[in-house]
């Protein structure tokens, strides 16, 4: 067990869900705040951004201290370019972004339901050349709150939408027995 | 030597309870069949904690109605130990159980016609639409005609209709003409007319009626029944499937209610043989009257890990009505709108566990999940 086993568990729950019900929807990764944003950013793809975590009053006990992690969905929208031939088409390029982004807006609160999952931990395994993790049950539930969506940016010159979307995750740490 | 347990706390992650509250379901309880009964075991709607639990809430066992969304259930307990003293120095020799009881309160968010009922306490009275407006009392009118019922009656799941507008659907069959006498949207009542003579519990929700007043009003079972529903779609007969030539009145639910009856438990669920269909506007609770309303109860409190937690009163029976409280939607300040939701506190009632006859008020469960590695 590690202490990436929570978010690890997480990620992977609500970026099941997010595909199960878009099979299109890109959900790269997880990356430090810091890191933010990578060299190239993927078109609505939400990334999930860790901020950091806090343990407070009697979550826990000193030997499983109770954790919340602070984590951000982040997302930009660039919004669809007007096909050149469509010249009959009512509409302005990327006079969508309002559209995309409510619809990514939905589909991570749907990805978030019901706010609880199996705290998994994961192992990495040789699969031909390829390297896989394979989760494996710790026998406990992590849990969520619901989603802060943070108001939308819209960056100045280039019209890019930013959307955020804030979730404090809950778990306890692994026992320190000695 | 490893660091005492009393001072570094270790506990058991898969132990903990975390859920997201609980949530009600309520049953009749045959007021008329347990009264002048020696035992009060009779009268509640039994549910088998050891066959029908864990209790699967979206399909609960027939007969309870899901209240929807609470909060705030909290119990009080009102059972009392006493001790027995003696001695120089009057030391507790011994406890000994005292009285029994206990209390707990909800607050109903769902504004449902059974909510209503249950909040208040009261027997619920249904507004029947009428033609004119009475000087006498705000309830004394008798509704518009009641529409008497087709031979195919009321039927949960459509009976034998192949068409697809009724099959599988909640319905009224009328005689055939009938069905133009309403229209979707109607809400209506379905049940038997009042013979204005008959005391005693009435009706398939055991209304009480006192010797020597009983209301002269042909409409007073269905004034006060539980059989009632939106006409989601009226269907003009000959109707695929179903003998002879009937209008279908095709309901948005089935009926939920009734259970009373001096001689079967538990009553009848459904409307009586001989009932009437007649349009209504609402209903209402009064503040004050004689009888109270006698209910059996559970509450289900589902935790991540897959354990239930249960709690059941076969019979409880209304406190005390509180409110009809603010709620306050968060909406950063910028908005007079609020929410509000029937706030009301219930007593547990005895009840002889025929198992081995001890009396009690209820029953706290606990179903351990048999992935969670429940420790015993």
């Amino acid at each position: 067990m590690s202490w990436s086993d929570a978010i690890d568990s997480y990620f992977k729950y609500v970026k099941g869900r997010i595909v199960a019900s878009n099979p299109n929807r890109l959900v790269p990764g997880i990356i430090e705040a810091n890191a933010w944003p990578p060299q190239e950013v993927q078109n609505e793809a939400f990334y999930l951004l860790l901020l950091g975590e806090n343990s407070s009053g009697n979550f826990g006990t000193v030997s499983s201290t109770g954790l919340v992690h602070l984590t951000q969905w982040t997302w930009v929208v660039i919004g669809n370019d007007l096909p050149s031939q469509a010249s009959n088409q009512v509409g302005r390029n990327r006079g969508n972004r309002y559209r995309n982004n409510a619809k990514l807006k939905q589909e991570l609160l749907n990805g978030l339901f019901p706010n609880f999952c199996d705290k998994n931990t994961y192992v990495p395994q040789q699969q031909g050349n390829n390297l896989i993790s394979v989760p494996t049950p710790v026998g406990e539930k992590i849990w969520w709150s619901r989603p802060r969506f943070l108001p939308v940016k819209a960056e100045g010159e280039s019209g890019v939408l930013y959307g955020a979307a804030q979730v404090f995750v809950s778990e306890f740490s692994d026992l320190i027995s000695s | 030597m490893a660091l005492s347990k009393a001072l570094v706390q270790p506990f058991r992650r898969n132990q903990l309870a975390i859920g997201a509250g609980w949530r009600g379901y309520f049953a009749p309880f045959n007021v008329p069949f347990w009264v002048g009964q020696t035992n009060s075991a009779v009268g509640p709607t039994i549910l088998d904690l050891q066959n029908q639990g864990p209790f699967n809430t979206n399909n609960m066992p027939a007969g309870w109605f899901d209240l929807g969304w609470i909060n705030g259930f909290k119990l009080t307990p009102g059972s009392k130990i006493g001790q027995i003293k003696s001695g120089y120095r009057g030391a507790t020799r011994t406890q000994v159980r005292g009285e029994i009881g206990e209390e707990f309160e909800f607050k109903l968010r769902e504004f449902t016609r059974l909510a209503f009922k249950i909040a208040t306490g009261t027997e619920v009275f249904n507004l029947l639409k009428t033609n004119q407006a009475s000087t006498v009392g705000p309830l004394s009118m008798s509704g518009i005609t009641a529409v008497a019922v087709g031979a195919s009656g009321y039927q949960a799941t459509g009976g034998t209709a192949t068409d697809s507008r009724v099959a599988g659907q909640p319905t009224i069959f009328l005689p055939a003409g009938s069905g133009s006498l309403f229209t979707a949207g109607n809400m209506v009542v379905m049940d038997i007319d009042y013979d204005k003579a008959t005391t005693g519990f009435v009706g398939s929700n055991g209304i009480p009626v006192f010797v020597n007043n009983a209301p002269q009003d042909v409409d007073f079972i269905r004034k006060t029944s539980d059989f009632v529903a939106n006409i989601a779609l009226v269907v003009s007969g000959p109707i695929a499937g179903i003998a002879g030539n009937q209008d279908a009145l095709v309901l948005s639910q089935i009926f939920a209610g009734g259970g009373s009856s001096s001689s079967v438990n538990p009553g009848p669920v459904v409307p009586p043989a001989g009932s009437k269909v007649q349009q209504m506007v609402g209903w209402t609770a009064r503040e004050g009257g004689t009888f109270i309303m006698d209910w059996s109860a559970l509450f289900v409190c589902d935790t991540i890990d897959g354990d239930q937690l249960a709690v059941y009163y076969p019979h409880c029976s209304i406190m005390q009505f509180k409110d009809i409280a603010n709620l306050a939607i968060p909406n950063i300040g910028t908005t007079d709108e609020t929410q509000y939701e029937l706030d009301a506190s219930f007593t547990a009632l005895a009840f002889d566990d025929p198992l081995d006859g001890e009396t009690i008020v209820g029953y706290k469960v606990w179903y351990p999940s048999s992935q969670s590695g429940r420790s015993f």
